[in-house]
């Protein structure tokens, strides 16, 4: 029980040092799908979840890859059966966290894309 | 069938048995929270740092209508697990600065003067303005003093400047000991880091000083040219067998000497000497391009020179509680909580992180006119980086005994999870310490 509340805590200390980051990520959230919304068409088109997964997939290959370099490690360093779950768990979190960003945007490349003409 | 219904039963037996006794001190600590809780005492905290403002929040939260003073001039807070990371250039000083005000809360005076005396026959302290404060319960959370003038020729100074480093001394300090670390990590040279023979803070510290300049000399290209020993005034250089053997072996790889029982003794800064004394009582003195220092370190003067404070002993001059409760042996009005407890280990944040919880339990138990039952049983963590990427998460108690909070982490392994652990997530797990959250 102590080791979850800690857990808690901890990941709330994480948000809290990191809130100007988590807000923009919220805003432009709200804002991208919001304005993807009102747009014509249908908002969840196969196509477009398709290449929004095939995204996600080259996310998580590109954070995978990155996320021990970016907090000062490296790969190389990864000795440990943890270090790749938690490598795992946290390339995962972020790709599905960017989904949000992501779907919107491929929506309005589609919508804004120039038609081809024949 | 039988088996399983044994099983069954037995553990049944076992949960109902565990749930009552919960239940039962469940409701007893109630009750005596519910008691404590309706005296108007008067509680002093002396110590601002992270002991004294995690109990300040967690003692207002429980006591509403008692009166909490904390005493203390210092306004900056210093986030001192960090010093490390800004001594070696991997952070900069500005993330282990902040206000102590953000984090009291407002119902706590807080009288920004240092106390000089304490008086625990009349129940007073007194502060250098000369102000005489009263108490019905005192809480002692003034944390350690450096005492670098026990080393002949030391001047503070000096550091960043001809090689002579600490990263203990402030985070100003820490920020120009990377000055030094960082000219020497180009040029290589004679290192000499040191340890000393009193109690440390964080006894980990001093060796990831040495490995963090380690890889900082195979960074920027001085390894080739370093020659590096570790002088330990005590008979190993960590007091836990299996880890000490690690880092020795591990030294040994990086081709740095360990001599131990050898203590620094004097400095001649302009020279760049340092001298040593050995157990035998022999000195030897030895050039050195970097000198990291680590201050032998006592209790502030204020305890020290006081009834307080252990009068024999190992621990002597350090606050005299018990192990257990962490109540003072002879005046059961007092508390000591943190790096001024004259304790056999721990001098670390996750040792106040522990701690608090014990010291604020019992001081309710005090309060209500009970016993104090609540004991601690010495925790003490050391995230030892190894590298800049790698830690071990090493966790154990009063015994030596590992005692992993999350029991799946093998405090044998070194671990990118236990840098994410120390460089990412054990500030915000420590501010959520200081708010009396964990």
């Amino acid at each position: 029980m102590s080791e979850l509340n800690l857990t808690f805590f901890i990941l709330l200390g994480y948000a809290q040092a990191h809130w100007f980051v988590i807000t923009i990520y919220i805003i432009g959230a709200l804002g991208l799908n919001n304005v993807a919304w009102t747009q014509k068409g249908r908002f969840f088109q196969s196509k477009l979840v398709e290449q929004t997964l095939m995204g996600f997939g080259v996310m998580f290959v590109l954070l995978f890859l990155t996320i021990p370099w970016l907090t000062g490690s490296s790969l190389f360093l990864m000795g440990y059966w943890l270090d790749w779950v938690l490598l795992f768990i946290m390339a995962t979190g972020y790709s599905l966290a960017s989904l949000v960003w992501m779907y919107p945007i491929i929506r309005f490349y589609h919508v804004f894309k120039p038609t081809e003409t024949k | 069938m039988t088996s399983m219904y044994k099983v069954s039963t037995i553990g049944r037996r076992k949960f109902l048995v565990g749930g009552a006794t919960a239940l039962a001190a469940a409701s007893s600590l109630n009750a005596i929270n519910v008691r404590a809780n309706e005296s108007s005492v008067r509680i002093v905290i002396v110590g601002s740092g992270a002991a004294g403002i995690s109990l300040a929040n967690r003692l207002s939260r429980a006591l509403k209508n008692a009166k909490i003073i904390i005493v203390d001039r210092k306004e900056t807070h210093y986030y001192w697990p960090g010093l490390t990371l800004v001594a070696t250039g991997a952070w900069p000083k500005s993330k282990v600065l902040d206000r102590n005000s953000r984090f009291l809360p407002s119902q706590v005076d807080w009288v920004k003067e240092m106390v000089i005396n304490f008086n625990p026959e009349v129940n007073r302290v007194e502060t250098d303005t000369g102000r005489q404060i009263e108490y019905d319960y005192l809480i002692v959370a003034s944390g350690v003093e450096y005492n670098y003038r026990s080393i002949e020729g030391l001047d503070i100074e000096a550091f960043g400047q001809n090689g002579l480093a600490s990263v203990y001394h402030s985070p100003d300090v820490a920020a120009l000991s990377w000055n030094a670390i960082k000219q020497y990590s180009q040029t290589g040279g004679d290192a000499i880091f040191t340890l000393p023979s009193t109690p440390v803070r964080c006894a980990g510290v001093p060796l990831q000083m040495a490995f963090l300049t380690i890889d900082r000399l195979k960074q920027n290209g001085g390894f080739g040219q370093a020659n590096l020993n570790f002088y330990s005034a005590n008979q190993n250089v960590f007091g836990l067998p299996w880890f000490n053997q690690f880092i020795l072996d591990r030294f040994k790889e990086d081709g740095m000497q360990v001599g131990l029982e050898t203590e620094l003794s004097a400095v001649d800064i302009g020279a760049r000497k340092a001298s040593f004394k050995k157990a035998d009582g022999q000195i030897f003195t030895q050039d050195y391009d970097l000198l990291h220092v680590v201050p032998p370190m006592r209790a502030p003067s204020s305890v020290r020179y006081s009834d307080l404070a252990w009068q024999e002993g190992n621990m002597r001059g350090w606050l005299a509680v018990d192990k257990d409760t962490l109540q003072h042996v002879k005046y059961s009005n007092v508390f000591g909580c943190g790096d001024v407890n004259g304790t056999s280990r721990g001098k670390t944040a996750a040792t106040v992180k522990m701690s608090v919880p014990i010291v604020v339990e019992n001081l309710l138990a005090v309060i209500a006119n009970e016993e104090p039952t609540a004991s601690f049983n010495g925790y003490t963590s050391c995230p030892l980086l190894t590298k800049f990427g790698a830690a071990m998460l090493i966790e154990f108690d009063y015994n030596g005994t590992l005692v992993s909070t999350f029991p799946f982490i093998d405090p044998y392994k070194e671990s990118w999870l236990g840098w994410v652990m120390k460089e990412q997530l054990l500030k915000p797990t420590y501010l959520q310490m200081l708010k009396g959250n964990v």
